[in-house]
């Protein structure tokens, strides 16, 4: 319990970092390998199931992708759509792997949208 | 050469990612991660999509899609079911209600199994016997689907090399029918 409430903690703390350096932040969703929610900020976006499961799957989707194209571990997914970029990016800690949706509207600069969704992983990744 | 897109769906743990592991005949693509669901009595999960091949003896070959069985992940049924020619409806009877569990899936295949062939087969009776055969025909029955039931046990590669048999003859019927 006390780790659970530990990497809840440690998972918030990510998202904040992510919520105050990117701009034009719509949603930054923390979850379990296999979908489920360990914290969120959302704006005008209550889906935060919906969003763990999906970054769940496409999680997956992109590791095997990676692994059938030789191409090594997948770090990341970005998708650029009409209204907005959504990056989602693998947390591999020790014990677990955790995963980060980061979705924002179509102002915000992929480069630097990536920049500090891996910082923040990072963060996330050597927190003990 | 035809190429038929088979799906296998069904509760979790019911052994979807075994069932066409037993069968394919190349390696197959998996995307399980941990389990970390404590209702759920297993190491890994299927999350994405599992995927193998198989070809018939008259050269048609089968390309099997397995989908995550948890509802949250209903979003890739809809993605796999595009396409697909017949489904394959894995019930573990070993759930507190393997009757709800398949109103799930008929619920959530609805317009594939109108428009194409389902077969549903229910795993693990020789420990939990109930509900019976005969009452998952009941139960189809009453919601106007027909489609076979039968009793399967994945492990035997000759057991799910038969439900697709089974499919493939359910789903020449359907289309006989139409």
């Amino acid at each position: 319990m006390q780790n659970e409430l530990k990497i809840k903690a440690d998972a918030q703390a990510a998202i904040d970092m992510v919520v105050r350096e990117v701009k034009n932040v719509k949603a930054v969703v923390i979850s379990s390998e296999d979908g489920f929610e360990v914290a969120a900020y959302v704006e005008h976006t209550p889906q935060v199931t919906r969003i763990s499961a999906m970054a769940s799957s496409l999680s997956a989707l992109g590791a095997l992708a990676g692994e059938e194209s030789q191409l090594g571990e997948c770090r990341n997914i970005i998708i650029e759509a009409d209204a907005g970029i959504l990056i989602i990016i693998q947390v591999r800690k020790v014990e677990h792997t955790l995963i980060m949706s980061v979705i924002a509207g179509t102002d915000a600069v992929v480069g630097q949208m990536l920049y500090v969704a891996k910082q923040a992983a990072r963060m996330l990744e050597t927190s003990t | 050469m035809i190429e038929h897109k088979i799906l296998f769906s069904g509760t979790t743990g019911a052994g979807k990612t075994t069932a066409i592991s037993r069968v394919s005949e190349v390696a197959i693509l998996t995307t399980e991660v941990k389990n970390t669901d404590l209702s759920v009595s297993k190491n890994t999960t299927t999350v994405g999509l599992d995927y193998g091949e198989l070809t018939l003896d008259n050269g048609d070959k089968l390309r099997l899609y397995g989908t995550p069985g948890q509802k949250r992940f209903d979003f890739m049924w809809e993605i796999l079911s595009r396409g697909a020619l017949g489904l394959i409806i894995l019930i573990d009877n070993r759930s507190s209600d393997p009757l709800a569990d398949l109103d799930m899936y008929l619920d959530g295949f609805e317009r594939l199994i109108d428009a194409e062939a389902c077969v549903v087969a229910v795993g693990r009776m020789e420990t939990h016997p109930e509900p019976g055969i005969e009452r998952f025909i009941a139960h189809l029955d009453a919601r106007g689907i027909l489609c076979p039931v039968v009793p399967v046990d994945v492990r035997e590669t000759s057991q799910v090399v038969e439900l697709l048999e089974l499919l493939m003859l359910q789903l020449e019927a359907t289309q006989e029918m139409t």
